[in-house]
């Protein structure tokens, strides 16, 4: 497309088209998905953890003790994932003590 | 879609280690997982690929707990605990939990290559239910106060023991009967800790009955065959199906895998693999 652009423009001695300036940052993500994507299951979302926190922390965040949590154990390594929170995308990709895991729900 | 049905998987397979996304579809009343590597689609209550390069692959499921966090923070004092988001919410309703939908769940244990799906309707009011799956001698716990759900082997050495169940401070304690050895029910470790081996931890997963049935067909129930469900008032009918699947937003910074529609440099086919036939985007989990 782009070399019969050029050909054209040259034919009729016109400045072939400047390619498109690239788009902000803010406008390159992609359009949200259709009506009919979303009934289809798209996008698949994959999530990490963005953050382990301790249990201090953890009553600072608001998470308390009845707060319910898948809990794993590998090797010397325990982690709990609140189920409110691995329930907003039902899958989360982790490693644990060097495991790759996924929790899901 | 809620299915409820927590499972841990080892995400590494045949030395690939797959990035597992939600494809936001259900097949066979299940969850459909999809990972970036390969593009393949996996059954989140089976763990089975269903479609693209992995299919026929089950994944390695890995014993976990569901409990408290106060509960397993008692066994494990030092865990890490994944940070809320903006967006954790506790207005989910824990089904496992909730003694209306009793006759709905189940609990599928596996010990070695044998499986059986226990109704919470079959516990004793201990909570404790003693079976021998796969000539593995077991211990099932669903407790309910504090909530504590796990499966051990009862082989602890050479013997074979039994339990009985005891509700203490944040943890439900396991007694050897006959015995003098305690275990939390929430680690399998012994109280006080390296006074006896732990107990071997199995693998389990709640499930709802009509993702069991569609996806566990052959594995057999304790008890016997389920009896029909009773008529649910409408509104929560967990088989009607809804008209559009509510595609849940992402947190931009916890995305991985590029944008969807971008795929990232090393992330290969931006078209997942279809589920096969009999892949729906309608109801069976809420």
């Amino acid at each position: 497309m782009q070399w019969s652009a050029i050909l054209v423009a040259a034919a009729l001695r016109q400045e072939p088209p400047a390619p498109e300036p690239p788009l902000p940052d803010t406008q390159r993500r992609a359009p949200a998905p259709r009506r009919q994507d979303r009934r289809l299951g798209h996008p698949p979302t994959f999530v990490e953890p963005r953050e382990v926190i301790g249990r201090v922390a953890a009553q600072r965040a608001g998470i308390g003790g009845d707060e319910l949590v898948i809990g794993v154990q590998i090797g010397d390594v325990a982690r709990a994932y609140p189920i409110a929170r691995i329930a907003l995308d039902e899958v989360m990709n982790d490693t644990v003590d060097n495991v790759a895991i996924a929790v899901t729900w | 879609m809620k299915c409820q049905t927590a499972v841990v998987y080892e995400r590494t397979v045949d030395d690939r280690t797959l990035t597992l996304g939600n494809l936001r579809v259900l097949v066979d009343r299940a969850m459909a997982m999809y990972d970036t590597e390969t593009g393949s689609s996996w059954n989140q209550a089976t763990g089975i690929a269903i479609a693209g390069h992995f299919t026929g692959t089950q994944l390695n499921a890995i014993p976990a707990a569901t409990t408290s966090l106060g509960a397993w923070l008692s066994s494990y004092p030092n865990s890490g605990v994944l940070a809320p988001t903006a967006k954790f919410t506790r207005s989910q309703r824990i089904r496992i939990w909730d003694p209306s939908e009793a006759d709905r769940m189940l609990l599928l244990v596996r010990a070695g290559d044998a499986a059986r799906a226990y109704p919470l309707t079959r516990f004793p009011e201990s909570g404790l239910l003693l079976d021998v799956l796969g000539g593995e001698p077991i211990a099932i716990l669903f407790g309910r106060q504090p909530k504590v759900l796990a499966v051990y082997s009862r082989r602890v050495g050479d013997d074979v023991i039994e339990l009985d169940a005891r509700p203490v401070t944040e943890d439900i304690e396991l007694l050897e009967r006959g015995g003098r050895r305690r275990w939390s029910a929430v680690s399998g470790r012994s109280r006080p800790l390296r006074s006896a081996r732990p107990l071997r931890v199995l693998s389990s997963v709640p499930i709802e009955r009509i993702g069991f049935e569609h996806n566990f067909a052959e594995v057999e129930v304790y008890g016997g065959p389920l009896p029909p469900l009773a008529e649910r008032r409408s509104g929560t009918n967990a088989t009607v199906p809804s008209p559009v699947m509510p595609a849940a937003p992402l947190d931009e910074d916890e995305q991985r895998g590029g944008a969807p529609g971008i795929p990232s440099p090393s992330a290969p086919p931006s078209t997942p693999a279809p589920p096969p036939s009999g892949g729906d985007a309608t109801g069976g989990c809420r």
